[in-house]
């Protein structure tokens, strides 16, 4: 967890208007939620807008960080995935790179090794779980979450019905979900 | 909490489904434990290092930009004395920037600027900055800039009115950043040496080390 605690120092700064400790934030986090935002617009302008569209978003929530929420970087890029979802579907987006599933296992093949070592047991059980899916239903689930696919995107990726879609998907995830344990269960 | 209920929140929590507007406080919990789970996979693709200027876009509209900073603007106008000390260095810039002209001139439309931006005290170059007014976009070129370790160096315009420096941000250690500049010829790029980060107060906290001048080069 080599940066979590300056980044959630940073946080708490960020929620008392400290100015500095915002651009300390941004320099520290930007590339991560850069790579988060391209990957979803696959179009730099609009990747910038969400960027910054985080950032607005980083500056007036920090208040609402807490450690239930995860680690700091990756609330942040929560943020910034839900900024870029929300700019594509309004928007549209730039065309596919690769064909379907490639990117999911270059996501493993290409992790920032750092982020494998701060994402711990939690990241570790994901992997093993969605590892443990069938590809068809992993690859999907992995597209809509990496890439912000909606249904309709990814049934025409897939060239099949977006109601099999709908199935394929809702299947992986309760396949996911015990094989995580069902934690929600406990909230 | 049932499977089924739990699943319908994992599928807004990927972003399949809209939040609904009456999402209820358990709904938003099980969501919020699926968001929990799935976002370190965010973290894993490589970084990529967004365009320059984007802070100062995001602190434009949060209404955090560096206008009416009190004492630093009376600091900042003993600069603006100072520069036109800077005439030498800003006819150096001049002749670089005739120079640059000749290779960017390209099939005009709407007029472009460079500003070349010197060592006050030697003109060595160290920033140069290439605003096509047609399309928005500004190229921003370090030359050799390194700061010292623990510090950073600042790029501001200043604008012949008078009126305070506008950071446009801290230079970053790329080699050529695009972003939007908006300058007139006229203005001034200048460059402060600035604590790691920038300035925390959003004025220049030292003289210029660098500065050159905005011309119009078709």
């Amino acid at each position: 967890m080599s940066n979590a605690p300056d980044l959630r120092r940073l946080l708490v700064a960020t929620a008392k208007s400290d100015r500095a400790a915002f651009r300390a934030l941004y320099e520290a986090s930007s590339a991560k939620l850069f790579a988060v935002t391209l990957r979803i617009c696959r179009d730099r302008a609009v990747a910038e807008d969400a960027l910054q569209d985080a950032f607005v978003e980083i500056w007036r929530k920090a208040g609402a960080y807490s450690a239930e929420r995860g680690a700091p970087l990756a609330w942040m890029a929560v943020i910034a995935r839900n900024r870029s979802i929300d700019l594509v579907r309004r928007r549209g987006r730039g065309p596919a790179w690769g064909g379907g599933g490639d990117e999911e296992q270059a996501l493993w093949e290409e992790a920032d090794p750092r982020a494998l070592e701060d994402g711990g047991a939690e990241l570790m059980a994901l992997r093993a779980c969605l590892e443990g899916l069938e590809p068809s239903k992993r690859e999907m689930i992995l597209s809509a979450y990496m890439e912000g696919y909606s249904r309709e995107e990814l049934a025409e990726r897939a060239k099949a019905p977006v109601g099999t879609i709908k199935t394929w998907l809702r299947r992986g995830l309760a396949e996911l979900r015990q094989c995580l344990g069902g934690r929600s269960e406990e909230q | 909490m049932t499977e089924e209920r739990d699943l319908d929140a994992a599928e807004r929590a990927l972003g399949l489904d809209p939040i609904p507007p009456g999402e209820t406080a358990e709904e938003a919990a099980a969501r919020i434990a699926w968001e929990v789970r799935f976002a370190p996979l965010l973290t894993l693709p490589a970084p990529v290092e967004p365009p320059f200027g984007a802070l100062e876009e995001v602190e434009r509209r949060l209404g955090l930009d560096h206008a009416a900073m009190g004492a630093e603007i009376v600091e900042f106008s003993s600069l603006r004395r100072r520069m036109r000390g800077w005439r030498a260095a800003a006819l150096t810039s001049m002749a670089a920037a005739a120079a640059l002209a000749l290779w960017v001139a390209t099939p005009a439309e709407a007029p472009r600027y460079v500003a070349v931006v010197t060592a006050a005290e030697d003109g060595r170059a160290a920033l140069i900055v290439d605003i096509d007014t047609g399309t928005g976009a500004a190229t921003v070129v370090p030359v050799g800039l390194r700061a010292p370790q623990g510090s950073d160096y600042e790029l501001w315009r200043v604008t012949p009115d008078g009126s305070a420096p506008i950071s446009l941000g801290v230079l970053p250690r790329d080699p050529s950043l695009r972003r939007s500049i908006a300058a007139d010829p006229g203005d001034v790029f200048a460059i402060s040496l600035e604590p790691a980060g920038g300035s925390p107060t959003g004025a220049p906290t030292t003289a210029p080390v660098f500065t050159g001048e905005v011309v119009r080069v078709r």
